[in-house]
């Protein structure tokens, strides 16, 4: 019994050093640093032609660790000399930090102008800089006052733009694309230490509990949970062969229903939002498969102990297992419209890289978020049955306040850090990082996430533990 | 042998709300307008027993006087509101055959999902089925959806896995014998079968005889509290002449 023991810890502090070591395969350069890109302004305006002898300053705060390109927008008159340079100089407070010359025959068609530094040593992140053009005629920038937020348009605070010493209200048309450093990697080994231990302290006092014999709350969850396994097991099976059996088409509506829904929504808000986000489709499929998961999960979680008042009235059983197997078995056909969503990212041409390892992360985030909300509402709904009508309201409100259909950027920004606090947004967030992003969102978001699936848990957890023993008197 | 189970001073407080309250908003306004109102009624009384591994045990009484409360208790359906109860070991509940079902599965799924909820593993109901299947007489039924079966056939189904899974304290609520005269013949053997293999049992009943044949013991509550326990002719005898003088 024992030696069993010490096995098991053995075991357990491989498979947790295994994990981790994969973890930190998939987020290491992740973590590191990441490439940004800045928004640009509207173009609202051209400034007057750029002749000899006149010059436009910039200031603008940069907002990388290191700069790859700054992006204007030019345009370039039709009797501009041929052989003429734009000149740029890059300059923090008095010291010069870069210097160029671009030949009118490289800005493109378009009018972008790409000036890449590159042998620059830069200054902190925010720090403010100058950029100063210098031409020979022929040459004007575009300018603006608003930026994109959806399909509209937003005044932003813009300033430091100047022509010839003279202030112009606006901002040069100007991206900067460039690579942040993170400080995270360096930390990762620490923290996954320090969770280590604390997870085998966890254990290790289970253990001296059941030795013993004194009374524990994970030591009875894990009996349980050990115990009615196989009901678990059985229920989540009976859920998911009763959800289709009279159906035609079966389990392929598991599959169906987020195509059909993508493309009504994509039908609906085509001409709306479909400029503004890349890969729509994408977008919109990851943002319908996760809500409803949450929504069919939670409503069917809220409805278990209700519904089952029979079984309840007539036979003693843990009776987390009934929310606890709604939202496991609404989970098989997530795990199942996931299928055309990886089809779909096959047929748009996105990248598939290492950090999709991570969906099954995000999965479990979200399932013990479920979980925690079918416990809560499970019990509410045993004592008041208009908990159903109220969520059924608030499953829509969060609908609409979660970025499912529309882009992040159509958000105020002084509603954005409230925005951020809804869970919902940090799954589907985390979802497209690693979807459409390719790469590892940054620990801030693993926090949050793992955090508001074990506060969601915790408060299930509870609320469900102090009223369950009086749920067979209201039922 | 030893104990297994072990009542001690359990009292069952029903707090009866008297406007009964199902949504939220008469819920407050009589909260706000302190008209929640409460009667306190006590189905079972500072009851406190022992049961030894084996007995078999008749629970009589009148109607309303808390047998059946004390066998929910037992089951760990009601948790006692004052006292406590300790089994230590399965407990099988037969208080209404079939309540676990699930009408679109099959008989052979049900098997299983019965199975499930009285806690049982994969392994043993898989070693059990076929003598679940047999004992039912139900034949090439059991792939059938149990929507489709007669009121009989649901009965068999159901008192095949109740008892054919050996719990170790068996609860029977007033259902010997179920089906047509072959089948409450084969199941009042099986039944005598188990007490005699040395199940614990606890029965409720109101037919004395059938108490009287059975039980070694018997315990007679009286308006939620204990008022006999002892050897079960003795307690029956005193039982039969209190419903006499009424």
């Amino acid at each position: 019994m024992k030696k069993n023991y010490y096995g098991r810890l053995l075991c357990f502090t491989l498979a947790y050093i295994l994990l981790a070591l994969l973890l930190f395969w998939i987020v290491k350069d992740d973590w590191r640093r990441t490439a940004i890109s800045t928004d640009a302004v509207n173009r609202g305006g051209v400034l007057p032609e750029l002749t000899e002898e006149q010059e436009i300053t910039q200031e603008f705060s940069l907002a990388a660790d290191s700069l790859t390109s700054l992006t204007l927008s030019a345009n370039r008159q039709p009797g501009a000399p041929k052989k003429a340079a734009l000149k740029a100089v890059l300059s923090s407070g008095e010291k010069k930090l870069y210097e160029t010359e671009i030949p009118y025959s490289l800005i493109g068609p378009e009018g972008a102008v790409h000036i890449e530094p590159d042998g620059v040593e830069w200054p902190a992140r925010g720090t403010p800089l100058t950029l100063s053009l210098k031409a020979e005629g022929g040459l004007s920038f575009w300018y603006g006052q608003t930026r994109s937020a959806g399909k509209f348009e937003v005044a932003t605070e813009t300033a430091g733009l100047r022509m010839n010493g003279q202030a112009v209200d606006g901002e040069l048309v100007l991206v900067q694309k460039g690579i942040r450093n993170l400080p995270y990697t360096r930390y990762y080994w620490p923290a996954a230490g320090l969770l280590l231990l604390v997870l085998l302290a966890v254990i290790q006092y289970c253990h001296i509990c059941r030795v013993r014999g004194k009374e524990n709350l994970l030591n009875r969850g894990v009996m349980l949970m050990k115990q009615y396994r196989y009901l678990l097991k059985t229920l989540v099976v009976r859920d998911f062969k009763i959800k289709y059996r009279a159906s035609m088409l079966g389990v392929l509506w598991s599959f169906l229903n987020p195509l059909l829904m993508t493309f009504v929504y994509m039908f609906v808000f085509s001409t709306l939002f479909r400029s503004s986000i890349e890969n729509f489709v994408v977008y919109l499929m990851s943002g319908i498969i996760l809500f409803n998961y949450f929504s069919e999960a939670s409503n069917l979680g809220m409805q278990s102990i209700v519904g089952n008042a029979g079984l309840i009235k007539k036979v003693y059983m843990p009776k987390y297992i009934f929310p606890i197997s709604k939202v496991l078995s609404s989970g098989i056909n997530l795990c199942i419209s996931l299928i055309p969503l990886l089809i779909m990212m096959l047929l748009t041409g996105v990248r598939f890289s290492k950090s999709l390892l991570l969906i099954p992360l995000v999965l479990l985030f979200l399932i013990l978020f479920c979980i925690g909300v079918s416990l809560t509402l499970a019990s509410a709904m045993v004592y008041f049955r208009d908990v159903q009508f109220l969520w059924g309201i608030l499953l829509t409100i969060l609908n609409f306040v979660s970025p499912i259909f529309y882009p992040e950027s159509i958000i105020p920004a002084r509603f954005i850090t409230l925005y951020h606090m809804n869970p919902m947004y940090q799954y589907l967030f985390f979802m497209r990082t690693i979807t459409l992003g390719g790469i590892s969102p940054t620990p801030i978001t693993y926090l949050y996430c793992a955090l508001a699936s074990l506060i969601s848990l915790a408060v299930g957890l509870f609320v469900f533990r102090r009223s369950q023993s009086n749920f067979v008197h209201h039922l | 042998m030893g104990e297994i189970i072990r009542v001690d001073h359990v009292s069952m407080n029903f707090r009866m709300n008297m406007n009964r309250t199902t949504s939220m908003k008469e819920w407050t306004i009589a909260k706000l307008k302190r008209q929640l109102k409460y009667q306190d009624f006590y189905a079972l009384n500072d009851v406190s027993f022992s049961v030894q591994r084996g007995e078999i045990i008749g629970i009589i009484g009148t109607n309303g006087s808390g047998k059946s409360t004390l066998l929910k208790v037992i089951c760990g359906i009601y948790k006692p509101t004052g006292g406590s109860v300790v089994t230590a070991g399965r407990v099988a509940p037969m208080l209404e055959l079939g309540s676990g079902f699930d009408y679109e599965l099959s008989g052979s799924e049900n098997i299983f999902l019965n199975g499930a909820i009285m806690g049982y593993s994969e392994e043993f109901l898989k070693s059990r089925y076929q003598d679940i299947v047999a004992f039912s007489e139900l034949g090439d039924f059991i792939h059938q959806p149990i929507k489709t079966y007669s009121s009989g056939m649901m009965m068999r189904l159901a008192f095949s896995v109740a008892t054919l899974v050996d719990p170790e304290i068996l609860i029977v609520d007033e259902i010997l014998a179920v089906g047509d005269e072959s089948f409450r013949r084969k199941s009042s053997a099986r039944m005598k079968e188990m007490m005699s293999g040395g199940t614990t049992v606890l029965m409720v009943s109101h037919d004395l005889g059938s108490i009287q044949e059975m039980c070694g013991r018997a315990i007679w509550l009286h308006h939620g509290r204990l008022h006999s326990d002892g050897r079960a002719d003795l307690v029956c005898e005193d039982y039969m002449r209190f419903t006499d003088s009424l």
